[in-house]
């Protein structure tokens, strides 16, 4: 394809331009205090995801706590050595819960913004072409929207040993449908745009018009929903640990809870409850706060007058 | 004492980082039974005065200065509930767009009657009556009030706010732009009824538009706004005959004349004053070719002049200002030669050109198969556009102009017929690298605002044609800058590394030309390149395009249903009607002695911006036949008075009379057209009753 060979200038030029605009984005973002707090609980889960492991006091599994006389720390409410407690086997949860940041961030990470391309890309192909490409992918979407996540998740994980890149794949393939159905809806507002007919006019081919011109346009949106896209990754990936799908080899926030649950300490240890539970919570809830304010940007009609 | 008085009248609008002072201090007086005219460009904060009489200004606008006393009574201290006692009962408005301020789900006589509950105690027989007593008036069917908005066409669903405003006998009539929007013949019929009823009613009226010939045959007096600030002010006589403000000589002097092809249209160059703060210096100023240091001191104080008010330093040289003013050189413009120009090869060729458009079908219909239906946007159209030469396609909303540019361009395929450039089928041109066809006809769209894509910078996307053509780097640059140092951006440096939304609409459009132009291209298709600009800005547009013509050796096909634009700048015209051309030739030829009764309809109906000329106006009975199902015979025969059994019968052919290169698709090409169709128009509808278009009346909007 000859339109391939983009000029390094425009994409220069456009790279330049998109710094600036996040910037401002971000600055108006910011203006709103809930989304500062989201982006202070990220910014930690972020460091927790990247550092956690090599914070924790002990290892975590393979690390078991004993008490003064020697004997295994079972079911330990909090104390010095431990400082929120110690499961059954007597971990630590604090170790549990630092080591548990990472599988959790990976997925949530990668899962999410695997999510965030491959429906950008399907939206983005499926509303300009229209037609036949757009039935078939749009066919596809319905399919995928038909199936239930966990069932079919745990129907793939039944036959495979789960690892984390297995568990991102899952959740990609299971995602994507919804910023694909969104993007395409806002293709086929942009695509009508006279600037559009214009650059065909002025004889670009469909791979400038649609990157160059559609897609810088529903971009905003595209990013709106792979944020979305990483909560929905990490509440998906700790249902399926809960489960007992998970990872068997790490530790996850989703493992936790399975592990607390199995115990059948649930209702007392709260202390191993509540960390990996307020962490997803917590988590999920700062992605929606960032995005609710990156929404206004969006989509300025939501900006009310406060 | 007046019905409405205005009294130095202040409005700012609070946005998030400033305010902006729409209105200035604004004073008039509307006298019983007059009407009054409120003219000016956008953004000069005339519909803002509306809505504060109105008390339905934006909830961020407010009412800094100022009295609106109607019938004696302060309307500025009423409460919400008073408002909505005086709004319809005795106030009532016409919104400007017909087409959006009717409820979709609610049959247009329930419409009515809502306002009439509101407001009176009326049993649901009384409120039916005077439903079809005011649809009567307005020239409606008054057997179709229980229809729906969609089953009426555009002109149609006017009139019918036109009657809601009338239901309660309101005292005054606010009409924000009635007529905008819709084509020169359905204005031409509103306006006469809107005059009509005010005889027969006896209520004022306050017109707001931009369009100078609207007023002069509505208004008895008149305001010019611009910035907020009343510029000059008296009777519409006065005002548009002798004016005496340099802005109103500018404004009028930019509407051309349709038979005036000598007289070249001003525009006013420049943009809009900052309105974020007071005005400091007088408003105009720094568009005013006459401003000189006194201007910048304060704006000037209305002033008695000759028989009007003016809001100007140089009131005392006002025969000196007005000369130079019709003069296109004053306002900055370089007068370019209109007649040198001499055609030269044959750059483009239709033949038979055909676009239908499928018509949805549901699935039941599918597998039945049925026959579907098709929307017939062209319909066999000969077209030819020689170098060096500018066409003119004219013709109103859905009349296939647009498609038809759409269609030569190739940004569509056409369902029959040909289309040759320089000779050679376009398929064939397409079928391979269809980079040079690309490079050789460009298009330019009618709406800026939305033309340029709101992420690239000016640079970007002038330079990206040529990127697309493979250009080199340095190359680029330097075509650029030439191209839009030729469409008058200059200094360059100033636009270049703007965003769209940094420029006017007017510059915009000037990138947008400058995008089409940068690639020297062989033929360019303009699809009503000024119909969205302000007037003022209009000329400096056609000037453009023309100079290129001259310079460069191109074809230029130039769409539009404005008239008096297309005398100024063409010069062949192919006026069309319902897919068809129906009339063809030299634009001077078409425009003095037009053949087709159509054609001579359309170009009676253009308003006149003097006011001492009566005009017989053009009450062209029905609406444009659906383009799905056409009429045997010559499409335009239901609606002709000339025609005869042959016309309904057998379609004429395109050259049915020729003269040298005009032709006309008419058996009975008319002589006179006073004679032979203005008059016999105002006797059809007479004959018919107030009930008027007894003439086939098309279901819906025919616009596909």
């Amino acid at each position: 394809m000859s339109t391939l060979n983009m000029d390094t200038d425009t994409a220069k030029d456009r790279l330049g331009d998109l710094w600036k605009r996040s910037r401002r984005t971000a600055l108006f973002v910011l203006e709103d205090n809930a989304a500062k707090l989201g982006v202070a609980i990220l910014a930690a889960f972020t460091f927790l995801g990247i550092f956690g492991p090599e914070l924790a006091p002990y290892e975590p599994i393979e690390h078991t706590m004993r008490t003064e006389d020697g004997g295994i720390m079972r079911m330990s409410e909090p104390n010095d050595a431990a400082p929120l407690g110690t499961t059954t086997y007597g971990k630590d949860v604090l170790s549990q819960f630092l080591e548990g940041a990472r599988p959790t961030f990976i997925v949530g990470f990668f899962g999410g913004i695997g999510t965030g391309i491959i429906g950008f890309l399907v939206g983005l192909v499926s509303g300009y072409f229209g037609g036949r490409v757009d039935e078939a992918l749009m066919r596809l979407t319905d399919l995928t929207f038909s199936l239930p996540f966990l069932p079919m998740a745990l129907l793939v994980l039944t036959f495979v040993t789960p690892s984390i890149a297995l568990i991102t794949a899952v959740i990609v393939a299971f995602f994507w449908k919804m910023p694909a159905r969104v993007i395409r809806s806002e293709v086929l507002t942009v695509k009508e745009r006279t600037f559009v007919k214009s650059a065909r006019a002025s004889g670009a081919g469909h791979f400038r018009t649609m990157f160059l011109h559609v897609a810088p346009n529903v971009l905003g949106i595209g990013f709106l929903y792979t944020a979305y896209a990483v909560a929905w990754a990490i509440a998906g990936q700790a249902s399926l640990a809960f489960l007992g799908f998970g990872d068997p080899t790490t530790t996850s926030w989703g493992r936790m809870l399975r592990q607390v649950f199995a115990s059948g300490g649930m209702r007392e240890a709260w202390w191993w409850v509540f960390p990996p539970a307020i962490g997803i919570a917590a988590v999920t809830t700062a992605v929606f706060l960032v995005g609710r304010a990156f929404e206004e940007v969006v989509n300025p009609e939501l900006r009310g007058d406060e | 004492m007046s019905l409405l008085e205005v009294e130095d009248l202040k409005i700012t609008y609070s946005t998030s980082e400033v305010d902006v002072h729409a209105v200035n201090g604004v004073s008039f007086e509307i006298d019983d039974g007059s009407n009054y005219g409120l003219v000016g460009e956008s953004g000069c904060g005339k519909s803002t005065v509306a809505h504060s009489v109105l008390g339905l200004l934006d909830d961020n606008g407010n009412v800094e200065a100022g009295s609106i006393k109607f019938d004696g009574r302060e309307l500025l201290d009423c409460s919400e509930q008073e408002w909505q006692e005086i709004r319809w009962e005795e106030i009532a408005y016409i919104p400007q767009s017909a087409m959006d301020s009717l409820d979709p789900v609610m049959s247009v006589g329930a419409q009515i009657r809502q306002a009439m509950h509101k407001h009176r105690d009326v049993t649901k027989a009384e409120a039916n009556e005077r439903v079809e007593e005011v649809f009567d008036i307005v020239g409606l069917d008054p057997s179709r009030t229980e229809e729906y908005p969609h089953q009426f066409s555009g002109g149609m669903r006017q009139r019918v706010t036109i009657a809601m405003a009338l239901v309660l006998d309101p005292d005054l009539i606010i009409a924000d732009e009635p007529t905008t929007g819709l084509d020169v013949i359905v204005q031409d019929k509103i306006v006469h009824k809107l005059l009509e009823i005010q005889e027969e009613i006896d209520s004022s009226m306050l017109l707001i538009t931009h369009d100078m010939g609207v007023i002069a045959e509505t208004c008895d007096d008149v305001s010019v706004l611009y910035g907020g600030k009343v510029m000059e002010q008296g009777s519409t006589d006065d005002v548009l005959k002798n004016p005496t403000n340099p802005y109103t000589m500018g404004l009028k002097n930019s509407f051309p004349d349709i038979e005036e092809f000598d007289s070249q249209a001003v525009s006013i160059p420049g943009s809009l004053p900052d309105l974020t703060r007071e005005p400091t210096s007088c408003v105009f100023s720094n568009r005013c070719p006459f401003a000189t240091e006194e201007c910048e001191r304060e704006h000037p104080a209305l002033r008695e002049v000759e028989n009007q008010q003016s809001a100007c330093y140089h009131v005392d040289r006002v025969e000196e200002l007005r000369e130079e003013a019709v003069d296109p050189e004053t306002w900055g413009l370089d007068p370019v030669d209109q007649g040198g120009r001499e055609a030269g090869d044959v750059i483009l060729e239709t033949e038979g050109l055909t676009k239908w458009f499928e018509q949805g079908q549901s699935i039941v219909d599918q597998l039945m198969g049925r026959e579907k239906d098709y929307v017939k946007a062209v319909n066999g159209v000969d077209l030819t556009v020689r170098e060096n030469e500018i066409v003119g396609v004219a013709g109103e909303s859905g009349c296939g102009k647009s498609t038809l540019g759409e269609v030569i361009a190739a940004l569509q395929t056409h369902t029959d017929g040909e289309i040759r450039f320089r000779g050679t089928p376009v398929e064939e041109l397409l079928s391979g690298d269809s980079k040079e066809f690309r490079s050789k006809v460009q298009f330019i769209f009618q709406d800026p605002f939305d033309s340029l894509n709101p992420r690239q910078k000016v640079r970007a996307a002038v330079s990206e044609p040529l990127k697309i053509q493979g250009v080199e780097g340095d190359e680029i640059t330097e075509r650029v800058r030439q191209t839009l140092a030729d469409v008058g951006l200059s200094p360059v440096d100033k636009y270049i590394d703007s965003f769209p939304h940094q420029l006017s609409g007017g510059e915009r459009q000037r990138v947008a030309i400058a995008r089409a132009l940068v690639l020297d291209p062989e033929l360019l298709i303009c699809d009503e390149p000024a119909s969205m600009l302000d007037v003022s800005l209009k000329a400096s547009i056609l000037n453009i395009l023309r100079e290129m013509a001259t310079e460069r050796d191109m074809g230029i096909v130039y769409i539009s249903h404005d008239l008096a634009s297309l005398s100024q700048i063409t010069d062949r015209l192919a006026v069309m009607y319902l897919g068809q051309v129906i009339e063809v030739g030299k634009t001077r030829e078409i425009v003095t002695g037009p053949r087709h009764p159509y054609t001579a309809s359309l170009l009676a109906a253009s308003p006149n911006v003097d006011p001492a000329v009566d005009r017989t106006r053009v009450l062209l009975p029905g609406e444009p036949p659906n383009p799905v199902n056409l009429p045997e015979g010559c499409n335009f025969a239901p609606r002709c008075p000339k025609a005869t059994e042959e016309c309904r019968e057998s379609e004429p052919e395109r050259a049915a009379w020729v003269d040298e290169g005009h032709e006309a698709a008419c058996y009975f090409p008319v002589d006179d057209v006073q004679a032979e169709l203005l008059d016999r128009y105002e006797g059809a509808t007479d004959a018919a009753g107030t009930t008027g278009e007894e003439l086939p009346q098309e279901q819906g909007s025919s616009a596909p």
